[in-house]
């Protein structure tokens, strides 16, 4: 169960002169109910890993279980099921929008999977209130929401079809830091409370050290390395081989390191953290 | 010092809206300043860029640039030789079917010779690191790279005032600041302005002024160091911390000050590093 790649290689424009291999044999394993952030400079194949995920795009080479889903060059997927499974939320998910209602557009995936109109109505108002939508908000226009608001109805037209997957492509890029700190502990609540599987893709690197609990960094098409929390701390000077920075938390803690001549436990998530783990270390200060 | 863009009295609403997005706003910008403009969403910080380069006219109030040329329907094409612009998703703003058509359009539109725009076209994708992908097509580039052939295009005419509208949120942190350390220099050596709207507070901490808005109107005008002193203010305009500020701030609850302005973490180390010491 959950999600498998096997050698999946997915080339653009294959055979002319613009070929350009964005995955190159990909083999990772996500296991259900875990946080994972998918991360990568631009460019490193982390959007074209995940239209995998939901087939919009098929592998050229290998293939990708999802549950008892086999996606592979041939087209013989129950794609409505999949996609009901795996909801994917694209980067400026709210240019989606377009029903003349915020309830309405929330009520389009329901309906399109099946359901009638009446639960479709109920399932939108749920799924609204869990992502924290007001009530009176339902019946304007999503166009007249803010930014924020209008990414949050676009997520709840996805959750509303009740996937066990949900993948995220940058959700918070472009909201304000209050937008940005609520829809990540949304994020953390959907996985925590709900059990739904995330896979985050996203360059803040301070976002993944503090809610992921795996990791899978990516670097030029290739998985550059992957594992749980313990594996990032301990690799992610790797980071900096790449176009990636450092998370501040443990960038702060290197020069600490470097400076004091010390060393210090880097298993923190925050700077809340790291201050605990540079105390011993100070004598100036105090509690 | 040149005043490069005068705001007095702007008010600007949109027809279906029953309450004006900015009112009366008023400010001015120096040439070779580098102002963020802050602002949760909503708070009319897009709006005020669009005004700025005249995609859309005030219903009331007037914006200067250059001390004397007023942005109206009649002078637009001359404002825009002067402000470039880049939007927050660039798909919005490509014509050209190849990136190097894409950045040579302005260049064309303001009549540079053929022979000289190839060599702007390279140098300017060569500023945000997109040599190579002269023939591609934009919309086949990722998030990133669209942004990083949106600000080449938007460099090539070399405005005397450049507007990022959130225009680097895609990009990964280190090309992020790479991009901004080719448009610093730009700012440097050629005084560009730059007028920077972003939620980037790690960006902001480094300018030399933030304005804020909330609700349409100026909540914050000031050096950045001084609005993150500011926390009641800060919670109201939905604001958070930049990381080197939450870091000073633990560090002050712990009794341990570092001055204000150390505002990078090597820095922050080194004082850190001396207090202990003297302890």
């Amino acid at each position: 169960m959950g999600i498998k790649f096997k050698n999946v290689s997915y080339t653009y424009q294959a055979n002319t002169p613009f070929e350009k291999k964005a995955l190159n044999d990909i083999t990772i394993e996500v296991t259900p109910g875990t946080f994972t952030a998918i991360i990568g400079h631009t460019g490193s194949g982390k959007s074209t890993l995940i239209q995998h995920l939901n087939a919009l795009l098929l592998p050229q080479e290998g293939n990708i279980e999802i549950d008892d889903f086999n996606i592979d060059n041939r087209k013989t997927l129950r794609l409505k099921q999949l996609r009901k499974k795996v909801g994917v939320v694209f980067q400026f998910p709210e240019q989606q929008l377009f029903e003349e209602t915020v309830l309405k557009d929330i009520m389009f995936g329901p309906i399109n999977f099946g359901l009638s109109k009446k639960d479709a109505m109920e399932v939108a108002e749920e799924t609204a209130s869990l992502i924290g939508l007001d009530k009176d908000i339902l019946n304007k226009s999503p166009f007249e929401l803010s930014g924020g608001q209008m990414r949050k109805v676009a997520i709840a037209g996805i959750l509303a079809s009740k996937p066990s997957i949900l993948v995220l492509d940058e959700p918070t890029a472009g909201l304000d830091p209050r937008g940005k700190k609520q829809l990540m502990e949304l994020i953390r609540k959907l996985n925590k409370e709900d059990g739904i599987t995330i896979i985050l893709v996203t360059h803040n690197m301070e976002d993944a050290l503090k809610y992921a609990d795996k990791f899978i960094v990516m670097h030029e098409g290739k998985v550059l390395f992957n594992g749980g929390y313990e594996i990032f701390i301990s690799e992610h000077e790797l980071l900096s081989k790449t176009n990636l920075s450092i998370p501040f938390p443990l960038s702060f803690l290197n020069r600490f390191e470097a400076k004091f001549n010390v060393e210090v436990n880097k298993n923190v998530r925050s700077l809340e953290d790291a201050i605990e783990k540079i105390t011993p270390h100070l004598r100036v200060g105090e509690l | 010092m040149n005043i490069k863009l005068q705001v007095k009295g702007l008010s600007f609403k949109y027809y279906s809206s029953e309450i004006n997005t900015l009112n009366d706003i008023n400010f001015c910008v120096n040439e070779g300043e580098w102002v963020c403009i802050l602002g949760e969403n909503g708070s009319g910080k897009s709006t005020l860029a669009k005004l700025i380069n005249g995609l859309y006219i005030a219903n009331s109030g007037e914006i200067i640039i250059n001390e004397n040329l007023v942005v109206n329907d009649d002078t637009i094409w001359e404002v825009r030789k002067d402000v470039g612009m880049v939007f927050q998703n660039p798909d919005n703003q490509f014509v050209g079917v190849t990136v190097e058509d894409d950045v040579a359009f302005g260049l064309e539109n303001i009549g540079i010779p053929y022979n000289d725009m190839h060599k702007i076209v390279r140098q300017s994708l060569k500023h945000v690191k997109m040599e190579g992908f002269e023939k591609s097509e934009p919309h086949k580039l990722s998030g990133g790279q669209k942004q990083r052939v949106a600000i080449a295009g938007a460099i090539a005419t070399n405005p005397s005032i450049l507007i990022l509208d959130e225009a680097t949120s895609m990009l990964d942190p280190i090309g992020r600041e790479e991009v901004l350390n080719t448009i610093r220099k730009l700012n440097k050596t050629n005084k560009m302005t730059v007028i920077s709207i972003t939620h980037d507070l790690d960006e902001a901490i480094n300018a030399n002024r933030v304005i804020v808005l909330h609700q349409g109107q100026i909540a914050f005008d000031g050096l950045p160091t001084d609005l993150f002193e500011e926390h009641t203010l800060l919670e109201l305009l939905a604001l958070d911390f930049p990381q080197i500020i939450k870091l000073k701030n633990l560090l002050k609850v712990r009794n341990i000050k570092i001055s204000k302005e150390v505002l990078e973490l090597e820095g922050l180390v080194e004082e850190l590093w001396e207090l202990n010491s003297k302890t």
